[in-house]
């Protein structure tokens, strides 16, 4: 049972509001005696009864005090510390995993009503820390084999990576969401790292990541980052952009494990049109099949528009001689009538190319 | 240290029609130089990471020393990897960078301390320690991407194109400098380039590979010397080896190759294996490398059967060789590496002969070469 399965039943058996919360440092010490078993207390007409500590912060279970029987705080109070021990037991209780459940279920219900534009409630235990600008990162594991990866394995390693405070969410099974703070983009102290391009510094953060975590730990998984956000609001929305981005970097990226959204604004037009008008745009375009399924050519057009139609660069990154390069695109003008050194006919056959690819048309 | 087995290696993407790697298998030596080489989007790059695991095992079984390591998790497999990225971490140091990996191993601070000086010093980044990678030049980065590998002492080490972001000049010290490090430090060392001068002055053993399967696996000579197939000659060697397509004949008791222009004899051994294997009256492809024409007159005189004219298109002098480019011979271009001091110019048509026990005959249709095995 997660905290948020535990407030949902909590509520229903009092039939008053009921909440997940962690406490500042301060309160915490002034309403309990941090690192003992302790009771619960009533404060600001709620009723808290504490589940753990950790690092001076105590969680709580709180539910509305208002007409609120002896005999439903007894059973709050029992449940409550039936839970505290049962996860004393499996040993999450000091990584704050439960609160990053609460939150992970949240959103995920959020998420599955299409609502990417909520604020978080003030129930989420964790919502007191989400008011600075953070880095979004959204981690989907591949393993098919690899056991099972856990919170707490995970938040140890991007502790001692990051060596500053963040927030490690447990979204579905293998989906992770890790928020930092800000400053790690600039190391904190650097001044002149502000003049540098944000998207530039998101991508060499979100490499270093995958390196990290794919040699030291998982292997094979994708990682998206999106730009900054302050949690609280802008969340739900922010998630939803990297499921996504991760969505059209498995379509279209294939043998890629970084995706950044603002590299996938076209992706992300091709796959919003339906399946249908799709193939009749394909047979209204022309056939490409035979070309977009060689790969020797479609990796050509690949690197081409990736090197902006630089005919040198596509051939030094191809590393092919740039007579071989102009022959393959004549051959591509000879089967296909597009001249793709021409801007409307690369516009094209870069948007065929993408059609082929959602589609996967044999 | 450790060797490294591939067995019947398959990568198939989800989605994709055919596999990106087809059945690999490879047995590498502990303590060997192998390098992958071969053209963009060969599976090179995707073979490497299966055996860093980066990548999942699609088929096939993947040792390290004696352990199957299908579902060991990288962290676990003692494997050290340089990428042509070298995605170092942005917020670190130099020294933290080079220190981290061994920090989560919980290996103490004063031999943390002793491994990255000493891979600082062996690199020559001991006045960078400090730094953060951005104020770092892509060569300097690079040694660092390599100093991360280097501490943590591993049974193998995996590097994907780790020069490719360098200048000429720079790669050429630092594939210098790699080879060096890797024989002292006597570790197995896997190395994916696309650049077979890379590979053919770094590697022990080099695998040619070519969508998705190895071509040949040879010492760098017999790569040289003994291609299997057309891809496998035309991909190494610089200027590349010339191909003609001519027919095979018995004259006279010999075996002659005819095509446009050229009429030259094979010579015995070769004969008997070209009538061995049926190959007289049929279409080949034959393969010279430049080096292998000649113009100089003691080669013409003890060569009289393998004489041939061609006019001259364009002269390349390299100073210590002069690049000849043949017109008309089986219907293209020709290039002879000569001597620099040549005093052949374009537009004249000099005598030229072939070093017929130098060539190669490929079929056809297969593109083996008919004259191995």
């Amino acid at each position: 049972m997660d905290s948020e399965v535990l407030r949902q039943k909590l509520e229903q058996l009092t039939g008053k509001r009921t909440g997940i919360k962690q406490l500042g440092r301060q309160l915490s010490a002034s309403l309990f005696r941090i690192g003992k078993q302790d009771e619960p207390v009533f404060y600001e007409d709620k009723l808290l009864v504490p589940l753990y500590e950790s690092d001076g912060r105590v969680t709580v279970v709180w539910v509305e005090m208002e007409g609120l029987t002896p005999l439903e705080v007894q059973l709050t109070d029992y449940a409550a510390r039936n839970f505290a021990i049962a996860l004393q037991a499996t040993g999450v209780k000091e990584e704050g995993e439960v609160e990053a459940r609460q939150l992970g279920s949240w959103l995920n219900s959020q998420l599955e009503q299409e609502k990417d534009d909520i604020e978080i409630p003030d129930d989420i235990a964790l919502k007191g820390r989400l008011f600075g600008d953070t880095i979004p990162f959204l981690l989907s594991s591949e393993n098919v084999h690899s056991p099972q990866i856990t919170y707490r394995s995970l938040m140890k390693l991007l502790r001692s990576y990051f060596e500053k405070e963040i927030l490690l969410i447990p979204l579905l099974e293998k989906e992770w969401l890790i928020l930092a703070r800000k400053e790690l983009l600039t190391g904190g102290d650097d001044k002149e790292d502000e003049e540098d391009n944000e998207d530039d510094l998101l991508a060499q953060t979100c490499m270093g990541l995958h390196e990290l975590i794919a040699s030291e730990w998982v292997g094979v998984f994708h990682l998206a980052v999106a730009p900054a956000i302050v949690p609280v609001k802008g969340l739900t929305g922010s998630v939803a952009l990297l499921r996504e981005t991760i969505v059209l970097g498995r379509i279209f990226q294939v043998g890629e494990y970084i995706h950044l959204p603002w590299e996938l604004h076209l992706e992300r037009l091709v796959n919003s049109i339906p399946v249908v008008r799709r193939r009749q745009l394909l047979g209204q375009i022309g056939d490409y099949t035979s070309l977009l399924a060689d790969k020797e050519m479609l990796l050509t057009l690949e690197t081409f528009f990736e090197m902006d139609c630089n005919v040198s660069e596509t051939a030094k990154k191809l590393y092919i001689h740039r007579n071989t390069l102009l022959y393959r695109l004549d051959k591509i003008k000879q089967e296909t009538g597009a001249d793709v050194r021409s801007f409307s006919d690369a516009a094209i056959v870069k948007l065929t190319m993408l059609l082929y690819k959602v589609t996967k048309r044999k | 240290m450790a060797g490294v087995r591939l067995e019947h290696i398959f990568k198939k993407y989800p989605g994709s029609d055919k596999a990106t790697v087809i059945d690999i298998n490879l047995d590498i030596k502990d303590k060997e130089f192998l390098v992958l080489v071969g053209p963009s989007g060969c599976g090179k790059s995707t073979t490497l990471r299966m055996i860093a695991g980066l990548e999942e095992i699609s088929e096939g079984k993947m040792y390290i020393g004696d352990r199957v390591v299908n579902d060991v998790a990288p962290k676990d497999r003692d494997i050290a990897m340089v990428f042509q990225s070298y995605a170092l971490y942005p917020h670190m140091s130099v020294y933290q960078n080079m220190a981290f990996g061994l920090k989560l191993r919980k290996v103490k601070k004063e031999e943390i301390d002793k491994k990255v000086r000493e891979a600082a010093r062996i690199l020559d980044i001991e006045h960078l320690l400090e730094r953060k990678p951005k104020a770092l030049s892509g060569g300097q980065r690079q040694r660092v991407a390599l100093g991360r590998a280097i501490v943590r002492d591993p049974q193998v080490f995996l590097m994907d194109e780790p020069l490719s972001n360098l200048d000429a000049k720079l790669r050429g010290q630092m594939r210098a400098e790699i080879t060096k490090l890797v024989k002292r430090l006597e570790t197995t060392c896997i190395y994916v380039t696309h650049d077979q001068t890379e590979a053919m002055t770094m590697g022990d053993r080099i695998v040619v590979m070519y969508d998705g399967i190895i071509q040949q696996a040879a010492s760098p000579e017999q790569l040289y010397n003994e291609p299997t197939n057309l891809f496998v000659a035309g991909f190494i060697g610089s200027p590349t080896m010339n191909f003609i397509t001519g027919t095979l004949s018995e004259v006279s008791g010999a075996v002659r190759f005819r095509a446009e222009n050229l009429d030259v004899e094979v010579p015995g051994g070769k004969a008997q294996i070209i009538r061995n294997k049926g190959y007289i009256g049929k279409e080949v492809i034959m393969g010279v490398r430049p080096e292998d024409i000649h113009e100089e007159p003691v080669f013409l005189e003890a060569s009289p059967n393998t004489i041939f004219t061609s006019l001259v298109d364009v002269t390349e002098n390299l100073g210590h060789e002069m690049l000849l480019y043949l017109s008309g011979l089986g219907g293209g271009t020709v290039i002879a590496r000569v001597d620099g001091r040549s005093t052949t110019r374009e537009g004249s048509k000099p005598k030229l002969a072939i070093d017929m026990n130098k060539i190669h005959l490929f079929d056809k249709e297969s593109e083996l070469n008919i004259l191995l095995g």
